[in-house]
């Protein structure tokens, strides 16, 4: 059971959708953040997976708070509640708590600004903390590294965000790489992902010539996550790592000081190694404030 | 005689007091901003004017990109104050009109 799980890629997505501030629901945005401006995002994702022998669900909540110190610089941090449960054959492992949490800087390199248009590009470097539980055990023993809340180890995080939005659409690109370190002689496989989302105002049609309205955006995302192979006490496992690109439509209420969003993430490829239990979806929905 | 006082006296109230409803209402300031593309960002845009000391009151026409800033009688901003405000929100200030009276 240990080895069969792609938890890799709950942590992968979480981590990938943790980075936004406004704008697409799981694809980073480099949309700017103002000056003393704070942020807080909250959002519920459920993913299923199952088979015929085995069924999995993952229930995770990523807080997410964004502070922008300059015009150009924020600093971003985000702490998930995870909630895993695993079945196979009857028998029911899992556990739920705080998992690990991601600090991270992020930097605007490009600014361009045009009437009723942005184009905008950002870096982001930081780090994953091991603040998830990782030696938990139930009466069966010490449950399997990939069920534990936390990975025990600290892991690098960089970054690259691009963003082109008018009043009409908006298209946005990532590319997240992250270096996973060992911990309790397990290492997750490094994990690079990369995402992209196409936003288009389906409400109002024609906007007021005075004032700012709440938009209804319609987002279509491409989100992929290409991870290695975990290793246990050095030696590379087989029923690991691979290749997962989901196609993602959502829906998002934009107002000027909240947005509300939904999405499903529903899986176009999942070439995974060995005898892996694929995703079923993901369902996402979740909230941002400014104050 | 007392008469003939008020009739000469009124109209000079009246043009004071026209005058300085006239100052009031022209310490609007407009400015053009580029990049507004989302209300979200434009909300930011606001918050960040709203903390000028002279800033009493932010219009934001998103459509258009048009900020109409009110400032409070007795106060003044300076044009570099404004673009420094719309700069820290994430924006670029382009052109700048004061109303009558303003201070640059």
């Amino acid at each position: 059971m240990r080895k069969k799980l792609p938890l890799w890629l709950i942590l992968a997505l979480s981590l990938s959708s943790d980075f936004a501030t406004a704008a697409p629901i799981n694809t980073n945005t480099a949309l700017p953040v103002h000056e003393e401006e704070f942020l807080w995002r909250e959002q519920v994702s459920f993913l299923k997976a199952k088979d015929s022998t085995r069924d999995m669900e993952v229930l995770t909540v990523p807080s997410v708070f964004v502070y922008g110190v300059t015009e150009k610089l924020a600093f971003i941090g985000a702490v998930p509640y995870m909630d895993k449960s695993f079945k196979e054959n009857g028998v029911e492992r899992g556990d739920s708590g705080l998992g690990d949490s991601t600090l991270l800087a992020r930097y605007e390199v490009i600014h361009l600004d045009k009437p009723a248009e942005t184009l905008r590009a950002q870096v982001l470097a930081g780090l994953k903390f091991p603040t998830g539980e990782d030696d938990e055990s139930d009466e069966r023993g010490r449950l399997p590294q990939t069920l534990q809340l936390g990975s025990g180890s600290y892991d690098p995080v960089v970054a690259g965000v691009f963003t082109w939005q008018t009043q009409q659409w908006q298209v946005d690109l990532d590319l997240v790489y992250k270096i996973n370190t060992e911990a309790n002689d397990f290492q997750f496989g490094d994990v690079l992902s990369h995402n992209a989302s196409l936003q288009y105002r389906l409400w109002p049609q024609e906007l007021p010539e005075h004032g700012n309205p709440s938009f209804i955006y319609g987002v279509l995302e491409l989100n992929g996550v290409w991870a290695q192979r975990n290793e246990i006490n050095g030696s590379e496992f087989a029923d690991s790592g691979g290749y997962t690109l989901f196609l993602s439509p959502g829906l998002q209420y934009v107002t000027p000081r909240w947005i509300a969003e939904i999405s499903i993430q529903l899986p176009v490829i999942q070439d995974l190694n060995g005898g892996q239990l694929k995703t079923d979806y993901i369902l996402n929905a979740g909230f941002r404030i400014q104050f | 005689m007392r008469k003939l006082w008020v009739a000469a006296l009124f109209p000079l109230i009246l043009a004071t007091t026209g005058i300085a409803i006239g100052e009031e209402a022209s310490r609007d300031v407009e400015i053009k901003v580029q990049g507004l593309a989302c209300p979200f960002c434009a909300y930011g845009l606001e918050k960040r004017l709203k903390k000028l000391e002279a800033v009493e009151s932010v219009d934001v026409s998103l459509k258009t990109g048009d900020v109409r800033v009110k400032l409070k009688p007795e106060k003044n901003v300076t044009e570099e104050q404004l673009r420094q405000a719309i700069q820290k929100g994430g924006f670029t200030a382009k052109e700048i009109h004061f109303g009558k009276g303003e201070v640059k």
